[in-house]
């Protein structure tokens, strides 16, 4: 009884965290892309416009759910959710600071990427089920897409498993805190990582999917109301996964870099956490407002014959160090 | 191979260039106007709408310049302009435009009208926030009974409910402050109960 | 005048155009031949019908494509026009002379100042009027102003076509100065109605003078910021490079015409061929590519901002005094009969008015070539083979303005 509660309690603090975490880096977002763009972003509503993204989830509330009449009815509703719900799953084993973490979990990171990819479902169930042709080539390309993309992250974090010896998020960071950070380790690895994740969690460059400019918006073209908002939380909450786990992989966690982490209070640990989390994000979000989007076709070759070979041989060198230091 | 890692330093690096214009682009001042409050300023020859211009001083302050010698109605490429006439209360003068109807939907904002006119009856003002939610009151009667009648100004005030609009051309400043200052500020004063009302 | 860096192209490839050598000396010996890559898969699958438009973000307009795809491939691409028409040639034959020039803003409504000049010269021509030298000044000065302002949006819009959004708003901030320049003038900002039967509406102000000299001096940094932001990102290389080529054979078959035949190796630019107004007093090129893709296409325009630049700083400095418009003008003109065609290169190519006089106030017949019309028809030609994100950057590469199109 105690842990089911317990439980309800975790999911609902997690939503709760990770709701709030959308709408600010909805608000990022666009101040962002505002200021490199020489606007001033969103400044009205609130002050510095802070209100903004939260009169837009009023306004999503409000507005109509409008469902094609020949859509797939139990895919069309079933997408959205997954679409939210897998990435959201995946921060039950992120370790946030050094007691702060929901599970701990011995595969952690390879949960994490299980989750990661099963995204790719709601992609194109969205796109199957809502007869639409725009939305149909949106799915095609996100599975496509998907492919592509999950073996070189896959590949990439591999070193760091092989330099560390074990899968668990939580003791990648305590066996960093003893040595060099990973990204200092495995320099090739972190940019790997960084560009496969910007891909996996649909983010331009790489946002073909959803395509603006070619495909109306994609995937959720036929989608309104909350069901949208849905499909945009669970980018965020996507981006924030990839994100958090890179953080985790290669830049020591909670750690404090030039610190003493033994006796410092936690909550310096978490912020440490949130603001590389949102270092990384920024990146993510500055590549987006800078390059065009990729084609489809180049996308896979870039997937395959750039990240692909770095990626294994980046593992194989890793091996060899690994083994010969070992021996 | 040497090729391959060539072209992927050099595109990195054309990748970084990029981003290092997004970067400086993120701390400069910007170019934003804030509309509402803040407004470009405008030119003289800025085209807004056709206004009609008034006697200032005399007997007849207040009454039409235009004397409806039709030059701008036929002038007019899309003959949006109707005007009657009536005789001039000045018998130096022989006639005056009783009403002066100039259809703002159709009209194409082309300033042949404004230039065609010998009398510097009408000029271009610098109003530009007319918005309308209603396509009949665009029929705008400039003149009514040879006296000043602005609808067009009066209703988009009215159904916009924007009391504080200002009056950016000095010209059109400079008539309402000479001529028509109490009867302007009534009118907005009852553009501002209104709009109250309605709200 | 001596000609400062930054004036210079940046590709340094701009060629020069002999005006020795005939048109046809300077096609190349054998058009290259471009293999039309239309798959078909071994499966025989359905044709997948996608209705482009008119309401989709990247037809610039109300433009709708049909476009029947083989997976993400189009195998045939059949533009629908005629949403925007709105009988512009019947409505000038039954206008006054003077009359016409307002409408002319609404075809090419991003070209207005060339668009007004084609049927004022073509006015002067029936009528016989001679226009003063500061009024072609003035006309040359707005017209090539109008070109850079054209030539800044179409780059913005096509950075947003293939994803890159901040191009977009770069674009339309520098394009916000000329405005402001032509409202400076003439009072308006999209259409303008400056350039006159007759001369220009109303002469310029030390105000404008200023504005452009402030903007003149600022283009070349923009420029360069433009090129490191698209012209070199590989992203950007990869989704233009040998996208949508055409070769010069096609290009002059279907009457392409601008930038457009420019980037397929062929110099023909009215301006140097065919001088009309004071063109042939100014020092500028032409700058020519070879490849006939997106990538060319982008290049050829991005040069043309600075060579523009170069007329208008010409321009300015030789400025003649004088009268700004013919002093004495008939309210009505009346040309005797007789028919003209007058042809200039507008921003997106050659726009050419034929008006037929038969002696009254009002033209007998009046027609108009605008160069999206015949740069669009290639379209169907061109995507064929490529994917749906190339029909949108090819798309957007032939600059249309859908309102010349349909007129
Ligand atoms: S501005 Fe042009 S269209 Fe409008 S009323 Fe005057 S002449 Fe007619
Ligand atoms: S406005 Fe001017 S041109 Fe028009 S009728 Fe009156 S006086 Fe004549």
């Amino acid at each position: 009884m105690n842990t089911m509660l317990s439980a309800i309690l975790g999911v609902l603090i997690l939503f709760g965290v990770i709701a709030l975490q959308g709408l600010i880096l909805v608000y990022m977002e666009r101040k962002v892309s505002a200021w490199m763009q020489s606007r001033l972003g969103p400044n009205r509503v609130g002050p510095w416009g802070l209100l903004q993204t939260a009169a837009d989830i009023v306004k999503l509330l409000l507005k109509e759910n409008i469902r094609n009449e020949r859509s797939d009815r139990v895919i069309f509703f079933l997408a959205p959710i997954l679409a939210f719900v897998a990435p959201f799953a995946a921060f039950v084993t992120v370790p946030f600071a050094a007691t702060i973490g929901f599970r701990d979990l011995d595969m952690g990171a390879f949960y994490v990427f299980a989750l990661g990819s099963s995204v790719v479902f709601a992609v194109i169930w969205a796109g199957y089920g809502s007869n639409n042709r725009y939305a149909l080539i949106g799915a095609m390309r996100s599975a496509a897409q998907m492919i592509s993309y999950e073996v070189p992250l896959v590949t990439a974090v591999l070193g760091v498993f092989l330099v560390a010896g074990t899968l668990s998020l939580r003791e990648i960071v305590q066996l960093q805190s003893q040595g060099l950070w990973y990204v200092a380790v495995q320099p090739l690895g972190f940019v790997l990582f960084l560009v496969a994740a910007t891909a996996e969690s649909n983010r331009a460059p790489f946002d073909l999917p959803e395509a603006e400019s070619e495909l109306v918006a994609g995937f959720h073209t036929e989608y309104s109301g909350m069901k949208f908002a849905f499909f945009y939380l669970g980018e965020y909450a996507e981006m924030l996964v990839s994100s958090c786990v890179l953080v985790v992989l290669f830049l020591g966690g909670w750690l404090i870099p030039f610190a003493n982490n033994a006796n410092v209070p936690t909550w310096l640990h978490l912020l440490s956490f949130v603001s590389k989390v949102y270092l990384i994000i920024f990146l993510m979000m500055w590549f987006r407002w800078t390059f065009p989007r990729l084609r489809v076709d180049h996308l896979m070759a870039f997937g395959w014959k750039v990240l692909m070979p770095l990626a294994l041989v980046n593992l194989l060198a890793t091996g060899l160090i690994v083994y010969w230091l070992k021996s | 191979m040497i090729r391959y890692i060539k072209d992927l330093l050099k595109n990195s690096w054309a990748l970084l260039v990029g981003l290092a214009v997004t970067m400086r682009y993120m701390f400069r001042p910007k170019t934003t106007v804030q509309f509402p409050e803040q407004k470009k300023e405008l030119g003289d020859r800025y085209i807004g709408y056709v206004k009609m211009m008034y006697e200032t001083e005399g007997e007849h302050a207040g009454v039409t310049k235009c004397v409806a010698c039709m030059a701008c109605v036929v002038v007019c490429p899309v003959s949006c302009i109707q005007v009657t006439h009536d005789k001039h209360p000045d018998p130096t003068k022989k006639r005056i435009a009783k009403e002066f109807i100039l259809d703002y939907v159709k009209c194409e904002f082309c300033n042949l009208c404004v230039e065609a006119c010998n009398f510097d009856a009408i000029i271009m003002g610098h109003d530009y926030e007319l918005a309308l939610y209603d396509r009949s009151v665009m029929d705008m009667v400039l003149v009514k009974d040879m006296k000043y009648h602005d609808d067009l100004y009066d209703a988009s005030r009215r159904q916009t409910g924007s009391a504080n609009r200002s009056i950016t051309s000095p010209r059109e400043r400079e008539i309402i402050e000479v001529i028509n200052k109490k009867e302007h500020e009534e009118r907005i004063k009852k553009a501002a109960a209104q709009s109250e009302n309605a709200s | 005048m001596t000609m400062s860096k930054s004036d210079q192209s940046v590709h340094k490839r701009s060629v020069r155009f002999s005006p020795e050598r005939s048109l046809f000396d300077q096609l190349p010996a054998e058009t290259r031949i471009v293999s039309r890559r239309v798959r078909t898969a071994e499966l025989r699958t359905e044709e997948f019908l996608l209705n482009v438009g008119p309401q989709h973000p990247s037809t610039h307009g109300v433009l709708r494509l049909v476009v029947s795809l083989d997976g993400e491939v189009i195998t045939q691409c059949d533009p629908d026009l005629g949403y925007l028409h709105r009988t512009f040639e019947k409505i000038s034959e039954n206008r006054t002379y003077q009359q016409i020039v307002p409408f002319t803003d609404r075809m090419d409504y991003l070209g207005s100042m060339n668009a007004n000049w084609g049927v004022a010269v073509a006015v002067e021509q029936l009528a016989g009027i001679e226009v003063p030298e500061r009024a072609e000044y003035l006309r040359v000065i707005v017209a090539e102003l109008n070109r850079i302002a054209s030539h800044l949006m179409w780059m913005g819009a096509f950075g947003a076509d293939v994803g890159a959004v901040t191009a977009f708003l770069f674009g339309f901030r520098e394009r916000e100065m000329v405005l402001d320049m032509f409202e400076e003038i003439c009072g308006s900002r999209l259409t303008y109605g400056y350039i006159r039967v007759g001369g220009v509406a109303e002469d310029i102000t030390p105000r404008f003078v200023k504005l452009a000299q402030e903007f003149l001096d600022l283009l070349p940094s923009k420029l360069n910021e433009y090129h490191d932001l698209l012209t070199g990102n590989p992203i950007f290389k990869q989704r233009t490079k040998g996208v949508g080529v055409i070769t010069l054979d096609e290009a002059i078959r279907y009457g392409v015409t601008g930038p457009m035949l420019r980037s397929c190796g062929f110099p023909w630019d009215l301006r140097k061929d065919e001088p009309y107004s004071i063109y042939e007093r100014f020092d500028f090129d032409i700058p020519v590519y070879y490849d006939g893709d997106c990538f060319d296409r982008y290049r050829v325009r991005m040069d043309e901002i600075g060579e523009s630049a170069k007329i208008v700083r010409q321009a300015l400095e030789g400025l003649p005094e004088g009268d700004f418009k013919v002093k004495k003008l008939a309210r009505n003109i009346k040309p005797p009969v007789g028919d003209v065609y007058v042809r200039q290169e507008a921003p997106r190519g050659e726009y050419g008015v034929y008006m037929e006089s038969d002696g009254t106030i009002k033209p007998n017949r009046v027609k108009y070539r605008t160069p999206s019309f015949s740069n669009l028809s290639i379209l169907a030609l061109m995507t064929v083979g490529w994917k749906i994100a190339d029909l949108v950057a090819i798309l957007g590469s032939v600059d249309i303005v859908l309102g010349d199109v349909d007129r």
